[in-house]
């Protein structure tokens, strides 16, 4: 074939453009994840904000729980009961006043740096806690003194009387640190420093990337059974994202996957979808203190024109159960039994009437988080069911920190606003304390309730947790009834936890006390050949 | 020129002290509170208080200003509420991320852009200038994060070519020269993470060059059929000139000045523009970063990567400026 002149400048550009695309595209061969039956990748969402094991109060938890260990774990069983697994505690015991707590420690155990775990190690974390103020510090606020009479004995002395035993299986600021590491500001461990005494060890964090972590050899419960070596959380920002790296088997866990793409993840043959109770509930917040919500019956109303079934099984797709109590069932000291209410037109009707409030004239606003899909689908199915008793809804998404700001404020609160809650401790008292107890300056009360005998009660029961656990429990459920029949929120959910793991990762043991993964008591599994 | 060079800078400093001013009003006033991304989840009121104090929330607006600019000059953007670290670090790690793909793209978007522009213009019936037409076109309609996510589901979903994610996963990171994964390999003779870096860099490129791809070639074919009409081409082709020398060495010199300057702005538009691209391929750069702060509030990032962006288009600005006024004497004169 003979080339036209003309033609010849077209030949040598496309020659051009070919070995250019050629260079380029010489990195697309088949792609596959370098394989290492001994690590596992978790796809996390957010990066690790907070290094220091005394502050830290977020989502960090799921690598710190990894590199920190508390006295002792706190495992929740079904129904609300549960049990204390020994940790850096063997075993522990309380005065009668429940004033004086006594732990005995694992002894020989170290941390990652070569130090000595000892009652002193004990002393100094919870000091420098109490300290730093920040995070969930405030748990520790009864404690007056600490004595470490030897090196595996640890007493707590409490202005009054508080449960020890709970608050030191909390999964905040309740984790031991090097002591070598003790009297360091916050400033050293947020560049991405680590010495707990946990089975693996902090080895590289890259900002905004991932965090790997490291078998430490000399870990106290030891590396005889099948368990991961290396521990790597990989930041993966994007929820689709993260759908497409299981499914690939680029990771081994992917977290925060939404609701909508869980059952198609459940027909991927080498994905497994775990879904299991946690602490965390749903509810929207009803301001008693802004008119028309000051009136009780057509607080009344509106709580009983909110469908909770279609809730629970078509919005949350069975991510969650029915709420039967403002305490989520998974958790002690949840009342049970109550006269929740349900979907009810007719005696919506009936309150509204004799509420004596005329719906024309009232114009509802309703504040949520935006980002939450399941606030949005069932806000509208309020604003649809209100609008059928001739009330009007007006609905304002949102991001959190401005919504928390204008509710704060009674002037600027809107009439009703989302909330998903979960405890600091293991406590049904974090509900009730945290969201409807009366409080100066009003902090996450954006319900704006103020009922003396319902704080009463809760007063009394948290410093009964301590001496009388039963009798505690009594107190609560008394406190939810108040909440229920004074109508101060619409609670509609007790949310479960999802997990999307490769199948070819040992099953979970989960455990709502701890919004994580403990990779220690896992392993993958070896195909049979 | 000295002259103009300077009056330039002026007028850049005042556009940069202007939009950083204006940011730092406007995340102060919007409605929201800072301390929430500072505290986690359930802070007390005592937690509160102490956050405003420690992060100056508390001081009047002038005095906020005042203490703002002052850090500014010492390089010094505070710490962020998000993530505790300092600004200037966070934004320094991410900035060589941003800066690579942004390069890497604006190298592919002008091999690919300028051959092809050119081609459709010396060629104005050939198919292949209707089909440079329809890329050129797709390329600026299409929604740069849907095509990002339909490249994710082709390349790394069905054929599995590349990677989803990220910029790199073969730890641990090579010993870094520039902060540039591509260079920083090369330098070290680490050929299987340069490999590793080259797999991860080439779907957001493309995704982020094919909108800059359709600017170009457009530009290089108007202004190429705009030189190839002159008289000295046709003066050129009398003389006996090789066609390939009138191509290359004529026409397309005098065509790609006014490219140059489209080039230049395209260049920064993909430095400020890649926040969707970051988000949808969990790249690590300065646009991921400001998503995450816009979503928490997280004040302190958000005016300083306002602040560099701000520096770089005015950077980008005042050098296209001076490079149009050294490269055409008619400018100059």
């Amino acid at each position: 074939m003979v080339l036209k002149k003309r033609e010849r400048p077209l030949l040598t550009l496309l020659g051009m453009m070919a070995v250019v695309g050629g260079l380029l595209f010489s990195g697309c061969v088949h792609y596959s994840r370098p394989g290492d039956p001994n690590k596992v990748v978790y796809a996390m969402y957010a990066d690790v904000k907070d290094w220091d094991p005394a502050t830290a109060f977020s989502l960090e938890v799921m690598v710190l729980g990894n590199i920190y260990e508390p006295l002792h774990w706190f495992i929740a069983d079904s129904g609300g009961s549960y049990h204390f697994r020994p940790a850096l505690a063997t075993r522990y015991e309380a005065s009668a006043d429940g004033k004086h707590w006594t732990f005995y420690l694992r002894s020989g155990v170290k941390f990652h740096d070569g130090q000595l775990f000892t009652a002193r190690a004990v002393k100094k974390s919870i000091e420098r806690v109490k300290r730093l103020k920040q995070g969930a510090a405030y748990i520790w606020d009864a404690v007056a003194a600490i004595d470490t009479p030897n090196d595996t004995t640890v007493i707590f002395h409490l202005r009054y009387p508080a449960p020890m035993d709970l608050i030191a299986a909390a999964q905040y600021s309740a984790w031991m640190i090097s002591p070598a590491v003790a009297d360091c500001t916050t400033a050293f461990f947020q560049k991405g420093r680590a010495a707990g005494t946990g089975p693996y060890q902090l080895v590289r964090w890259e900002p905004g990337k991932r965090v790997i972590l490291q078998k430490f050899a000399n870990y106290w419960g030891g590396w005889e059974k099948p368990h991961f070596r290396t521990v790597e959380f990989r930041l993966v920002a994007d929820a689709a994202t993260r759908v497409q790296l299981i499914r690939r088997g680029d990771v081994d866990f992917a977290g925060l996957i939404p609701v909508e793409n869980i059952a198609a993840m459940r027909h991927m043959p080498e994905v497994a979808v775990q879904v299991v109770p946690s602490w965390r509930n749903m509810m929207f917040l009803l301001n008693t203190s802004k008119p028309p919500l000051n009136n009780l019956w057509f607080r009344k109303a509106i709580v009983h024109a909110f469908d909770y079934q279609a809730a629970v099984q078509y919005v949350l797709e069975g991510m969650a159960t029915r709420a039967v109590a403002p305490v989520p069932h998974t958790m002690w000291g949840h009342a049970e039994q109550l006269p929740m209410p349900a979907l009810d037109l007719d005696k919506a009707r009936e309150y509204l009437l004799k509420s004596g409030i005329n719906p024309d004239t009232v114009q509802l606003t309703l504040s949520y988080v935006a980002s939450v899909n399941a606030y949005e689908q069932c806000a509208l199915m309020l604003q649809k069911n209100l609008a059928r008793l001739g009330i009007h809804l007006e609905l304002q998404p949102g991001l959190w920190n401005v919504i928390w700001e204008k509710a704060r404020n009674p002037q600027t609160a809107p009439h009703l606003i989302s909330m998903t809650w979960w405890p600091t401790y293991p406590t049904p008292g974090d509900w009730l304390k945290g969201l409807f107890h009366t409080q100066e300056p009003n902090v996450f009360n954006l319900s704006h309730y103020h009922n003396t005998k319902f704080d009463s009660l809760v007063d009394a029961a948290l410093q009964l947790e301590a001496t009388h656990r039963q009798k505690a429990v009594q107190l609560y459920q008394e406190a939810q009834q108040i909440l229920v029949a004074d109508a101060v929120a619409i609670f509609f959910a007790d949310l479960k936890v999802r997990f999307v793991k490769r199948r070819s990762v040992s099953p979970l043991h989960p455990n709502p006390a701890y919004e994580m993964i403990y990779f220690y008591s896992l392993h993958r599994n070896v195909p049979q050949l | 020129m000295i002259l103009f060079f300077l009056r330039r800078l002026l007028a850049s400093f005042l556009v940069i002290l202007a939009v950083v001013g204006i940011t730092f009003l406007v995340v102060r006033i919007l409605p929201g509170n800072p301390v929430t991304a500072w505290l986690g989840p359930h802070p007390t009121a005592e937690q509160i208080e102490l956050a405003r104090t420690q992060l100056g929330l508390e001081k009047p607006l002038y005095q906020q200003a005042w203490i703002f600019f002052k850090g500014i000059m010492r390089g010094d953007l505070g710490v962020s509420l998000r993530t505790r670290q300092p600004v200037t670090r966070e934004i320094a790690q991410r900035f060589a991320a941003t800066f690579e793909l942004t390069t890497f793209a604006m190298i592919m978007a002008l091999v690919c852009g300028i051959p092809i522009g050119v081609l459709a213009a010396w060629y104005p019936d050939h198919w292949l200038a209707r089909v440079e037409q329809y890329i050129s076109l797709a390329g600026i309609a299409i929604p740069i994060f849907w095509m990002g996510m339909l490249l994710q589901i082709m390349f790394a979903g069905d054929l599995r070519w590349l990677p989803l994610q990220g910029r790199s996963v073969l730890p641990p990171p090579p010993h870094s020269y520039t902060g540039l994964l591509l260079i920083d390999t090369l330098l070290n003779g680490e050929w299987k993470k340069f490999h590793d870096a080259l797999q991860h860099i080439v779907m957001p490129a493309i995704t982020l060059a094919i909108a800059s791809f359709g600017i170009i070639t457009r530009n290089v074919r108007v202004s190429m059929a705009e030189a190839l009409r002159q008289s000295y081409i046709l003066n050129a082709r009398a003389m006996g000139i090789p066609e390939p020398r009138i191509f290359f060495v004529h026409a397309l010199k005098n065509a790609l000045i006014p490219v140059i300057t489209v080039a230049g702005l395209v260049y920064g538009y993909l430095l400020g523009g890649t926040f969707l691209v970051e988000q949808v391929f969990d790249w690590p750069g300065v646009g991921q970063l400001a998503v995450h702060s816009i979503l928490t509030n997280d004040i302190p990032v958000i005016t300083g990567v306002a602040l560099l962006y701000a520096v770089i288009y005015t950077g980008i600005n005042l050098c296209l400026d001076v490079l149009y006024r050294w490269i055409d004497p008619r400018i100059r004169e």
